[in-house]
């Protein structure tokens, strides 16, 4: 169930902001899409991750909806190799805290945001697969 | 000051305490949510599982199949009155590090992590995407 590859589940469509658009616009964003996380921008240079979890801490730090994303972005992001099974991704998901990761090619674990993941594989992602052996990816 | 009540999800998804973990997936993946309120013979919610609970089960080896979720469950959750602001419950969700809080109309107790008594009745969930869509607005 969970001896699949990475490479074989993760979704290639990445959805992406600049770093310079307000919190509220990039959440419009990420509500619009139904998701959880979005990779920032510097024009055609990824430099952060926003999620939801760093957009509950704006909001608790009392920062307005027009604070910029790199405000609260994190410039690191929570890698897995696309050659890694399922089950190594969801250890990585754990070890880590974190409920998506982002497949680049020899990465594992935290890493500096530099280049354009493949794609990403999320939590839904592996409880598909444990539900119906499958995965929803692609 | 925009309230819970506004943009929490009314009504709460449950399942079975002697569920299986595959079971739970299984709800996860169907009703598109992060977590479920684990409930007893009565219907009474006993607990909370989330994904992450039924990942960290199985990197630790425990069968999907084999285990309850109750083995793994959080056998208590945080709530918040629905009265409250979206800043509290954005205060509350980053000190105790969830990303749900079941919403009740009662008085809030004094302390956070709850009795049973409060859980009976929530009136639904507010999670951290409701917060995004907040911001959104």
């Amino acid at each position: 169930m969970l001896e699949m590859r990475v490479v074989e589940c993760l979704r290639r469509s990445i959805i992406t902001v600049e770093k310079g658009m307000s919190i509220r616009d990039a959440a419009r964003v990420m509500k619009n899409c139904g998701i959880s996380g979005v990779l920032v921008m510097e024009g055609s240079k990824p430099v952060g991750v926003l999620s939801d979890t760093d957009l509950v801490k704006a909001l608790y730090r009392g920062l307005g909806k027009d604070a910029r994303v790199e405000e609260v972005m994190s410039r690191k992001f929570f890698c897995v190799d696309p050659s890694a099974t399922l089950m190594e991704a969801a250890r990585i998901m754990t070890e880590c805290g974190v409920s998506r990761l982002f497949v680049v090619r020899g990465a594992r674990g935290e890493t500096e945001v530099r280049e354009m993941p493949e794609g990403i594989i999320s939590v839904s992602d592996i409880m598909a697969a444990v539900a119906g052996g499958s995965c929803e990816g692609c | 000051m925009a309230k819970v009540k506004e943009y929490m999800t009314r009504g709460v998804y449950t399942v079975d305490r002697r569920a299986t973990l595959k079971e739970v997936a299984r709800a996860i993946a169907k009703y598109r949510v992060s977590g479920l309120a684990v409930v007893d013979e009565e219907g009474e919610i006993v607990g909370v599982v989330s994904d992450t609970d039924v990942l960290r089960a199985i990197t630790e080896g425990k069968e999907p199949e084999r285990t309850r979720v109750e083995e793994v469950m959080t056998p208590f959750a945080l709530i918040i009155e629905e009265e409250a602001s979206m800043e509290e419950a954005a205060r509350m969700m980053v000190h105790e590090k969830v990303h749900r809080l079941f919403v009740v109309r009662e008085e809030k107790p004094e302390h956070p992590s709850l009795s049973k008594q409060y859980l009976l009745r929530p009136a639904g969930v507010l999670t951290s995407s409701d917060i995004v869509a907040y911001i959104a607005e």
